[in-house]
């Protein structure tokens, strides 16, 4: 059964929708984020590396995200209980995309695709910042700090302009926040490698493993929070 | 006695010793297996049927075999390779169907009603049916239980060709340790045992070795089999699946690896440097500017240009470093193994066929189609025909449907328009309706001008009847509606064609068991007399 929370991550994350060239509201207090969060009023050098924690809410509902930036890699943990997605962009601009179960201890392999699929979910800033669209807001704040803050018919965005990445998204009655964010650079290669052993399935080969029940398991999972949202923007 | 007399009985007694030397390498469980002897038997009562018989030695054999390519797959993509053309398409041929000898094949394996492409290959290679899933090995081998392999094991053209003293090659659009590829060379009791870390530490300790390592020690395996003989291995391996090849350490990585560490094999081993220290005349090339760097003269090469598969024919633009063509590759072997007086064995794979229908694409699966019959065509041309055997045929078919009643010229990807119509008819449901369909699958999507098939597993099955009327279902990336869903769509049980040109082609008639294919090639090269 498909959990609210995933069908709201899907429509928060995966959706560009048009809420960039939706018309603002007006008359509402600037976004400020709280100083828990940890973001640097310095950028560090490099900032391709960060770990950002986020509380997705929805209907009584929350969930942590746990996103990971390494340069051309991204992983999510935690959008899915047992389930962590993680790709990687070519210098072709096209993505890998690799899904990994932990309850069964293997992942699904697919084949690169283009950085702006028609699905709308492979936009490479989607992704990496969980931002499908960048406010066209001017930013406030500088530094790291530096946030474009706007509203829209459908909710609010705030982004963290100078670390590309999504600091606060409502919409449609769901709230993604920003709750904590490092740039531990062994904490990050750590999160990338806990996964380094699952043996891959890659997908063209799926159609030659029809015996493989733990197989189409996980291929049924990994379709439980998508279902709302197989069409193009 | 002249010296030309001498010479004549020097060279028959040494073809009689080696083919004795031939048949001494086929193990029991092999010749005396009843799929084994009934397809030697039905070769023999086929040559004595015709009268002006007179056996034909081929001095080379080319084995196509187009991975899911079913007669509806033919069909269609010979209308579609007309249209591409401007003509209506239905009157065309694809390059091979033009042959005089044909047959229609059994795919089935001795397990299993609907086959796959291990055992089907191995039906193909080795003369005799086997169990779905497993390469190389005869039906009494359990699949993965290693110890069931031992003394299971059948002995293949391709080995009996090295043996004999000819060239070899391998080229295929699919990792070149799938599993069509790999029956060539390989013994496994899984298909799925691409490189030790597929492999379970059981199977490891109890001496199974993977699919990877056996392509690159094949020379040493096939001489330590059959002691006494002196083969001198594969001049010709070009496809894909170079993570089976290399150790899991990104320091490894090739410089096109589109995975942060590209390699998959948990022992450490580099297979492709073993490869290049085993073999100094050997190239080992990994893009297509390698393979266009290739020296004129290079005797050998090992040629792994994708991590995984290679790129589908209408995608291959998109790959990080470029890939040759399944064209390119098949040329550049037959000018590398052409040089042998021993003649050559060659097999090619067009491996993406079967993947693209698997994803519910046809597009796809007949753009490799069509890729595939060029390739064909240009093998004819740079062969001689009095000398070298073609083959043309499939390993299995797949579920897609070619139907309703379309009129003549109609886009074989479009919807159907009836006779004298100009608009796409509609169901009883009152939606339009593709030519066409599939069985079973992931059903529909419309991804545009997508040319990756395989864009449709990120996104979830979507079975049943849509509303097409919007929907242009001639391009790239249309996947077709299907009646059941499924993750992956399915291979299919019906026969398959077989087509051939050449010394001993016209052995090919008839309905015929899959293992009768060996069965030919024996024959036109006299492999086991």
């Amino acid at each position: 059964m498909k959990s609210n929370l995933s069908a709201v991550f899907a429509v928060l994350i995966l959706t560009a929708c048009s809420e960039a060239d939706s018309p603002a509201a007006v008359g509402n207090a600037p976004f400020v984020l709280p100083a828990s969060v940890g973001v640097p009023s310095v950028c560090p050098d490099d900032r391709a590396f960060l770990h950002a924690r986020y509380r997705i809410a929805a209907g009584g509902e929350t969930r942590m995200l746990d996103l990971y930036r390494r340069a051309n890699e991204v992983l999510h943990v935690g959008r899915e209980p047992d389930l962590a997605e993680y790709w990687r962009r070519l210098p072709n601009d096209r993505i890998v995309h690799t899904r990994f179960f932990d309850d069964y201890g293997r992942g699904i392999e697919y084949e690169p695709s283009d950085l702006l699929s028609v699905t709308g979910a492979q936009n490479w800033a989607a992704l990496s910042g969980l931002a499908p669209v960048r406010p066209d807001a001017e930013a406030s704040g500088e530094g790291c700090t530096a946030l474009a803050d706007r509203h829209t018919v459908f909710g609010r965005i705030a982004y963290l302009t100078e670390l590309d990445l999504m600091a606060y998204r409502r919409t449609y009655g769901a709230t993604i926040s920003l709750v904590a964010l490092d740039f531990d650079r062994d904490a990050i290669d750590a999160a990338f490698r806990e996964r380094d052993d699952y043996p891959l399935v890659d997908f063209a080969d799926v159609g030659d493993m029809e015996n493989d029940d733990e197989l189409a398991r996980m291929m049924a999972k990994s379709f439980m929070e998508r279902r709302d949202h197989g069409h193009a923007h | 006695m002249s010296r030309l007399v001498y010479a004549a009985s020097a060279i028959a007694l040494l073809t009689a010793a080696e083919s004795f030397a031939q048949s001494a390498v086929l193990p029991a469980n092999q010749t005396g297996s009843g799929w084994y002897t009934d397809a030697r038997a039905k070769v023999d009562a086929k040559a004595a049927q015709m009268s002006a018989f007179q056996p034909e030695r081929a001095r080379n054999v080319i084995l196509f075999v187009g991975d899911g390519m079913g007669i509806s797959t033919q069909t269609a993509a010979r209308i579609r390779q007309g249209q591409l053309a401007g003509q209506p398409g239905e009157e065309g041929l694809l390059s091979f169907e033009g042959w005089p000898n044909t047959a229609l094949v059994k795919t089935y394996n001795v397990n299993a009603q609907t086959p796959d492409s291990a055992g089907t290959m191995t039906a193909m290679m080795s003369g005799l049916k086997t169990d779905v899933g497993v390469i190389g090995v005869d039906a009494d081998v359990e699949r993965g239980d290693c110890a069931s392999a031992k003394g299971n094991e059948v002995v293949t053209a391709l080995e009996l060709a090295e043996i004999r003293g000819m060239s070899t090659g391998i080229v295929s659009t699919a990792r070149i340790t799938h599993a069509t590829p790999a029956a060539t060379y390989a013994k496994s009791p899984d298909r799925n045992w691409e490189d030790v870390s597929d492999m379970s530490d059981e199977a490891v300790a109890a001496g199974c070795i993977d699919i990877a390592t056996q392509l690159v020690e094949f020379e040493t395996w096939l001489e330590k089999r059959y002691p006494g003989i002196d083969v001198d291995g594969i001049e010709v391996a070009m496809g894909g699946g170079r993570r089976h090849f290399l150790p899991k350490e990104a320091s490894a990585n090739s410089p096109d690896a589109r995975s942060e560490v590209e390699g998959d094999r948990t022992d450490g081993r580099n297979l492709t440097t073993e490869w290049a220290e085993r073999y100094a005349d050997g190239v080992y090339i990994f893009d297509k500017a390698g393979f266009d760097a290739l020296p004129a003269d290079a005797g050998r090469v090992l040629g792994l240009f994708n991590e995984s598969h290679m790129q589908y024919a209408a995608d291959i633009a998109n790959d990080v470093s470029g890939e040759p063509s399944i064209v390119d590759m098949t040329i550049k072997a037959i000018d590398i193994l052409d040089d042998d007086p021993d003649g050559f064995f060659l097999m090619v794979e067009s491996g993406r066929i079967d993947h693209a229908h698997h994803a519910g694409n046809a597009a796809g699966a007949l753009s490799d189609t069509i890729a595939f019959a060029d390739a064909i065509e240009a093998a004819v041309n740079a062969t001689d025909p009095a000398e070298t055997l073609i083959l043309v045929t499939a390993d299995h078919g797949h579920v897609m449907t070619i139907g309703g009643y379309p009129k003549r010229g109609n886009p074989i990807l479009g919807k159907i328009v009836l006779v004298g119509q100009t608009d796409p008819a509609t169901a009883e449901d009152g939606l339009p309706v593709t030519t066409l369909l599939y069985n079973n699958g992931r059903g529909f999507r419309d991804l545009g001008a997508n040319t990756n098939s395989d864009a449709s597993y990120g996104l979830p099955v979507d079975a049943g009847r849509k509303d097409l009327a919007a929907i242009d279902t001639t391009t790239p990336g249309y996947h077709q509606e299907a009646l059941v869903p499924l993750s992956s769509e399915t291979h299919s049980a019906e026969d398959i064609g077989l087509f051939a040109t050449g010394p001993g082609s016209q052995l090919a008639q008839g309905t015929v068991e899959q293992s009768v294919v060996f069965h030919i090639m024996n024959e036109a090269l006299g492999l086991v007399e």
